[in-house]
């Protein structure tokens, strides 16, 4: 059994910085060891649109030492398993293996942070249809496309950017696949986090395997910050309507991701409602339109956002159930209770909590807050109080929102109707 | 005889002074017989394409080189067509005549080999 990770990561995580590489190592004597290399080079940081995906998704490609082929096959034959991510920030690769596998495991993440190939036909055959698949998958949900464009209109820049590529455009050049390459992927800008290994010798094999990347310098992204706005896009996947509030500085707190909860909730049991206001509030219009509220935390910004979905047949549920939470989201400084704010502190702390209560969440963890990056930290969650609270709900109710519009456009609300 | 085979045995071959006295003339009369530059192709236009690796390798040039190349696979069938050859100097000279699916081929060749390698590879552990 293991125990909740930020706890122990926090306790005994053994941080080093050798040869200009900063790796933590979270000592264990499980059977599986995780190790994690955290990039800061999600597109928040690109130069051109789809650069970080499209990166992202090379990774594991061939490299100068070796195929991509050879690569997975020699990680099937030793039993691992290799998985790569990126979000706004960050670019994150990971090995799964077992325990005595360590040496040949970082020794790959050191070939495929340091070598790829990043070969023109590499981009065409493999990696760029593969990045459109993901992106049409992510369009095909209309709640991911308004909370995309949430992000556009809140943050224009940086933030602001699409995460994914966008498969109409152009193919994303190798030449802007190896610019962003170069920025991020140096010393500067990687974290390496090994999670349940033996601390001293993946300090030396991280050494050895990490040591000759180039130096480079920390990548930087324009300041956030904060725009309001409408978009609207027509779908006919579903209707999803999105207002979303982005904070800067100071405000972007953990009592955001508190009201958030405060006022939409999570259900305790599977396909129930939350007895949150807002999906309380559509539960009552339509049994078919249901409601999101999330919380995106970021280096000095954050994004709280209230959604509210359904199917495309139900678009005057959706606009009703969308203007019942803009009423709970103005009315919602005199109405909180203090017990549902204590309600909301409990349930944001366990949902942060569980999002890092695994090695891959952990590592995620330990290497966001290294570089700097919008990162979970749940014991911030205890200093919240209900007056903070509800500062941010005043705020929040005074605010004009960032909305997007995804579905029958035309029968969607516009801002002012709201 | 893969393409990667056939490069081996011509590199063995410009090593060896004497076995380069006895090609080399050879090769070139072969070419000049065969009459493949008369119709403005080079020799990389007329390796036979109906293989995967080929296949890949043609799809992997830059699209300006891929233009010419059926450029002059069209231009060959006109003259075939026409019963004619190419004027003197349109036709492919020694220096004209690049090699230049080289790389291409022997990289698609190399994937093949290595996927059929691991393929049937046997573990000793």
């Amino acid at each position: 059994m293991k125990t909740p990770s930020m706890s122990r990561a926090a306790s005994t995580l053994v941080e080093k910085t050798l040869l200009g590489v900063k790796s933590t190592a979270i000592p264990g004597s499980g059977p599986t060891s995780t190790v994690s290399v955290v990039i800061r080079g999600g597109s928040k940081f690109e130069s051109a649109s789809g650069a970080a995906h499209v990166l992202e998704r090379f990774a594991f490609q061939n490299t100068a030492k070796r195929s991509g082929l050879r690569l997975t096959r020699e990680t099937e034959l030793m039993g691992g398993q290799l998985s790569h991510y990126h979000d706004r920030e960050s670019i994150v690769l990971t090995a799964k293996f077992l325990r005595q596998d360590l040496p040949f495991f970082v020794e790959l993440l050191g070939d495929v942070v340091g070598s790829p190939s990043l070969d023109d036909f590499e981009l065409v055959e493999t990696v760029w249809p593969l990045a459109i698949l993901e992106s049409r998958a992510a369009d095909a949900v209309p709640s991911n496309t308004a909370l995309e464009l949430a992000h556009s209109v809140a943050f224009r820049k940086g933030l602001g950017n699409p995460r994914l590529v966008d498969p109409d455009s152009d193919h994303v050049s190798i030449e802007n696949v190896r610019d962003h390459f170069a920025a991020t992927y140096t010393k500067a800008n990687i974290h390496i986090v090994g999670n349940d290994v033996d601390t001293e010798v993946f300090q030396q094999l991280v050494e050895s395997a990490f040591g000759s990347i180039p130096e480079g310098t920390a990548v930087s992204a324009p300041t956030p910050a904060a725009f309001h706005g409408e978009a609207r896009v027509k779908s006919t996947a579903g209707n999803a309507f999105t207002l979303a509030y982005p904070l800067i500085g100071a405000d972007a707190s953990p009592a955001a991701a508190v009201l958030g909860y405060a006022l939409g909730g999570i259900p305790a049991i599977k396909w129930a409602t939350s007895s949150a206001s807002i999906p309380t509030g559509a539960a009552e219009v339509s049994p078919f339109v249901s409601t999101a509220t999330g919380y995106a935390s970021y280096a000095n910004a954050g994004l709280l956002h209230f959604s509210v979905t359904g199917p495309y047949s139900a678009a005057s549920s959706v606009s009703a159930a969308a203007k019942k939470a803009a009423s709970v989201i103005k009315s919602a400084p005199s109405s909180l209770s203090d017990d549902v704010i204590k309600r909301a502190i409990a349930q944001a702390k366990f949902a942060a909590a569980s999002a890092v209560d695994s090695y891959e969440g952990t590592n995620w963890a330990v290497g966001t807050k290294g570089l700097g990056l919008g990162s979970v930290d749940t014991a911030a969650f205890d200093k919240v109080t209900p007056d903070a609270v509800k500062a941010v709900a005043k705020k929040i109710a005074e605010a004009t929102p960032a909305v997007a519009a995804v579905g029958k456009i035309f029968e969607l609300p516009h801002t002012d109707e709201l | 005889m893969t393409y990667t085979q056939t490069v081996k045995i011509a590199n063995f071959i410009r090593n060896s002074p004497a076995l380069s006295a006895i090609f080399k003339p050879l090769a070139r009369v072969y070419v000049r017989l065969s009459g493949y530059r008369n119709m403005g192709l080079r020799f990389h236009d007329i390796i036979i394409e109906e293989t995967p690796e080929m296949q890949r390798a043609i799809h992997r040039l830059p699209s300006d080189e891929a233009y010419k190349r059926q450029f002059r696979q069209i231009r060959a069938h006109q003259c075939g067509i026409t019963q004619h050859i190419l004027p003197p100097n349109e036709r492919i000279t020694d220096a004209t005549d690049i090699p230049y699916l080289k790389k291409n081929i022997l990289q698609t060749e190399k994937e093949a080999a290595e996927r059929l390698e691991l393929d049937n590879i046997f573990v000793k552990r």
